[in-house]
């Protein structure tokens, strides 16, 4: 009896304690609201809702008018009833449904711009700098012209000189323009059809580069910081590589796969006009070469069901999607942890760069265009998600990794590869990250659902993994413990995509080497087996592979050639500033090409 | 037409040859073996603690202290000495630290440290803890000295810890103010953050 007395006593005083502890730390938490005012992230939110980032009730539900609070939406509605009358069958019409809308419908700030956009302004069919961006990668094709070149020495007898390149590379624009050389009574098409078709040379030599015509040239020394353009020239060395582009109008008529059967078939015919060839077993080895031989195409061909060719997304392997991103292309080549250490400041522009491309390219690639737009079709959640990628919020939350490096990891000369070294570190990056959620409820409004906060805090943890320890690995790692950490240790309802994750999988098979099941992450792509395929999630890995490169301090993630191909000033869509051009085609100022207008009745 | 001489004949050396060719693997180029532990994190000649710094604040008991001996030391050596570390330590949530020292003879110490108020006991924990630290007995030691930072330790590998991060950092503050160091506390957890 005495003894259950002070057992009983024991219980009621262990949760007394609890409760009090609980509660002084309740009372506690909110005496650092006032600090966290002069967080970025709380003018962020002020300026996307009008409104105190703090406040937990929207005082203005149900006042807005619903979807009319959105000029957009007011557009929409006209237009749909002009398309209904013209027509005469129903379109887009307000009118069934649900009536959506009487939560706020914020618009988003780009980050790295001051624009502000419509969430509807960011859906691919509206914008069209995410069309063009797809359209850039697919409508590319890298050839090597060393085997060219020998054959035309060895088989051939011809002369291969600077003067022979030149009139060669002057030929390929007429026949990537579709102009005939060989024969007559051809076809050919339009040039302002095709004014964005072209090609142009990339060598590592600078004994090479000096003899090419310099508008023939992607210039690495111009487009690259010099550490970089080291680095990115001693890899190539110096073989002679041509990017060719095929017209956008081609690509969006056929698909990817075009890119490399018109590439060949015109740079066949810009050989046999410029060294005047002629017989049968020349050329088809040439066409061979330029079909097959050291050909690098941006995407692999997919399996039956999906049933696409190259250079469609579903194929493009994560490395060569991070190798599309330029935005690091002017910082020195340093290892990200060296320079967090000397220079807050410093640090803050790689990582800024580091989410310029992950929020502008693999964000889109993957969850707009792949997920959202060719496997599941039509409107898309996967367009708001992405939009989370586009906000300045993943650079304010980034902020706190540099901060924390900077300070407590003076000295520390390298991170090992150890999953309870880097840990540490993933877990004050979530826990900082849940808090802010738990603070901000309009920043658990901006990002709604579980499965768009889960993919933020994966996103977070694989980039910071990543930079801090130069491995991919490692980052995706981290972004499959941090889901699951949110999931299981965090919150728990995490929603439909958070829940039932493939996170349970990628993680215990992320190390093994066996293609399809784990693999390296470079190596992987969009469509691969064990990793996880939730809308939103596309930005991790983009995340782990392209902060690993700017961590260790590399000029390419897995191709020097595909980097430098997308460095191109010729390019109609910006690959070092994609996020700008999203907004400047969320309002209407960005122009791409494939317009058939040239061809079509006035109007 | 002579007959030719064969590969072996032409080349004797060309497995040797061939192999020297070789670019190093991908993986030595990409993952560089981890760098040595600093020299003052190697085990310690027999009476470390009579050398100055240690033997300003290290009680000598004729053999080398265990780490609740070493730590509790610490305290009354030298925090209790530092006004600002006491000012802190008064201002941070209660937590309660534990760390599991690994010594390379004695094997595994526990040692509990508690931030406000402040105590420090002998063994492995009652209660869960707010972090756990474990480390080399040896890296322990240059962490109390002050040559290196406890995050150092852990950041280079040669220290883990499990749990709050955020104790760690009220735990690294005091360390740091009894140092004599600056403070530097990130803008994401000001002091006394719950």
């Amino acid at each position: 009896m005495e003894k259950r007395k002070v057992l009983d006593e024991r219980a009621g005083q262990l949760e007394a304690r609890e409760r009090e502890y609980v509660r002084e730390l309740y009372a506690l938490s909110k005496k650092y609201l006032e600090v966290e005012k002069e967080r970025p992230l709380y003018s962020i939110m002020q300026k996307t809702f009008g409104a105190d980032p703090f406040a937990l009730q929207d005082s203005q539900m149900y006042k807005r008018g619903g979807y009319r609070q959105s000029k957009r939406k007011q557009e929409f509605a006209r237009l749909g009833r002009q398309v209904a009358v013209e027509r005469g069958l129903p379109a887009y019409n307000r009118a069934v449904g649900l009536p959506i809308g009487q939560r706020q419908l914020e618009p988003i700030l780009i980050a790295g711009t001051n624009i502000m956009v419509e969430q509807d302004d960011t859906h691919h069919l509206n914008n069209v700098a995410i069309q063009q961006m797809l359209d850039d990668i697919k409508r590319t094709v890298i050839v090597n012209l060393d085997i060219a070149h020998r054959m035309l020495t060895v088989r051939a007898g011809k002369e291969v000189t600077p003067e022979t390149i030149n009139l060669y590379l002057e030929t390929l624009q007429h026949t990537m323009c579709g102009g005939a050389v060989a024969q007559e009574h051809m076809s050919e098409i339009n040039p302002l059809l095709v004014k964005d078709a072209y090609a142009k040379v990339i060598t590592g030599s600078d004994e090479v580069k000096d003899a090419l015509d310099r508008r023939f040239l992607i210039d690495i020394d111009q487009l690259f910081h010099p550490t970089r353009a080291e680095k990115l020239k001693e890899a190539i060395g110096d073989a002679i590589w041509i990017v060719l582009r095929i017209p956008t109008l081609a690509v969006r008529m056929a698909d990817g796969d075009e890119a490399a059967r018109w590439a060949a078939m015109q740079n066949t015919m810009a050989f046999i006009a410029s060294y005047g060839l002629s017989g049968e077993h020349i050329i088809s080895d040439l066409a061979y070469s330029f079909k097959h031989a050291r050909v690098v195409r941006m995407g692999n061909k997919m399996w039956y069901q999906r049933m696409r060719g190259t250079n469609e997304p579903g194929g493009f392997p994560d490395g060569y999607i991070c190798d599309f991103m330029q935005a690091e292309r002017d910082l020195p080549a340093r290892r990200f942890l060296e320079v967090a250490q000397e220079d807050e400041e410093e640090a803050l522009k790689y990582s800024r760069a580091m989410h310029e491309g992950i929020g502008g390219i693999a964000a889109v690639i993957d969850n707009v265009l792949w997920l959202g737009f060719y496997m599941s079709g039509g409107i898309g959640f996967s367009n708001t998600v992405a939009s989370a990628a586009y906000s300045e919020v993943m650079n304010e939350i980034s902020m706190e990794l540099i901060e924390l490096s900077h300070r407590y990891m003076q000295g520390v000369r390298k991170v090992p590869l150890r999953w309870e070294t880097v840990r540490t570190m993933v877990n004050s990056i979530i826990q900082y990250t849940m808090e802010s959620y738990e603070k901000f409820p309009t920043l658990a409004e901006f990002h709604w659902g579980g499965a768009h906060r889960v993919s933020v805090i994966g996103t977070i943890a694989a980039s910071s993994a990543a930079m801090l320890t130069g491995s991919s690995t490692m980052g995706l790692m981290a972004a499959h413990y941090a889901i699951a950490f949110a999931m299981k240790e965090g919150w728990l309802r995490t929603g439909w995509a958070g829940q039932e994750i493939q996170d349970h999988i990628g993680l215990p098979y992320l190390c093994s080497m066996r293609p399809e099941e784990g693999n390296l992450v470079e190596l992987r792509g969009l469509n691969y087996p064990m990793q996880s395929f939730s809308a939103a999630h596309g930005a991790i890995r983009g995340a782990a592979v392209y902060a690993a490169m700017i961590g260790r301090g590399s000029s390419w993630c897995l191709s020097p050639v595909v980097k430098v191909a997308f460095a191109d000033p010729h390019l109609i869509f910006d690959f070092k500033h994609p996020k700008l051009c999203i907004a400047k085609a969320g309002i209407r100022q960005f122009m791409p090409a494939g317009e058939r207008d040239p061809v079509l009745p006035p109007h | 037409m002579g007959k030719l001489p064969s590969l072996k004949e032409m080349y004797p050396k060309f497995a040797e040859e061939f192999e020297k060719t070789k670019p190093p693997s991908v993986l030595e180029r990409v993952t560089p073996e981890a760098p040595p532990p600093p020299s003052f994190c190697l085990p310690r000649p027999d009476g470390w603690w009579r050398q100055p710094p240690y033997s300003k604040w290290i009680q000598d008991r004729g053999r080398e202290p265990t780490a609740y001996e070493l730590l509790l030391d610490f305290i009354i050596g030298r925090a209790i000495s530092s006004p600002k570390a006491m000012e802190l330590a008064s201002s941070a949530p209660s937590r309660l630290i534990v760390y599991e020292i690994e010594h390379p003879q004695r094997g595994t110490e526990f040692v509990r440290m508690f931030l406000n108020p402040t105590q420090v006991i002998e063994g492995p924990p009652e209660e869960e803890p707010d972090l756990w630290i474990k480390m080399n007995y040896y890296d322990f030691v240059p962490v109390l000295g002050g040559e290196i930072s406890v995050f150092n330790a852990v950041y280079e590998g040669r220290a883990t810890i499990l749990g709050n991060t955020t104790a760690g950092l009220d735990q690294y503050d005091v360390m740091t103010a009894i140092l004599g160091f600056e403070i530097p506390r990130p803008r994401c957890w000001p002091r006394g953050h719950p």
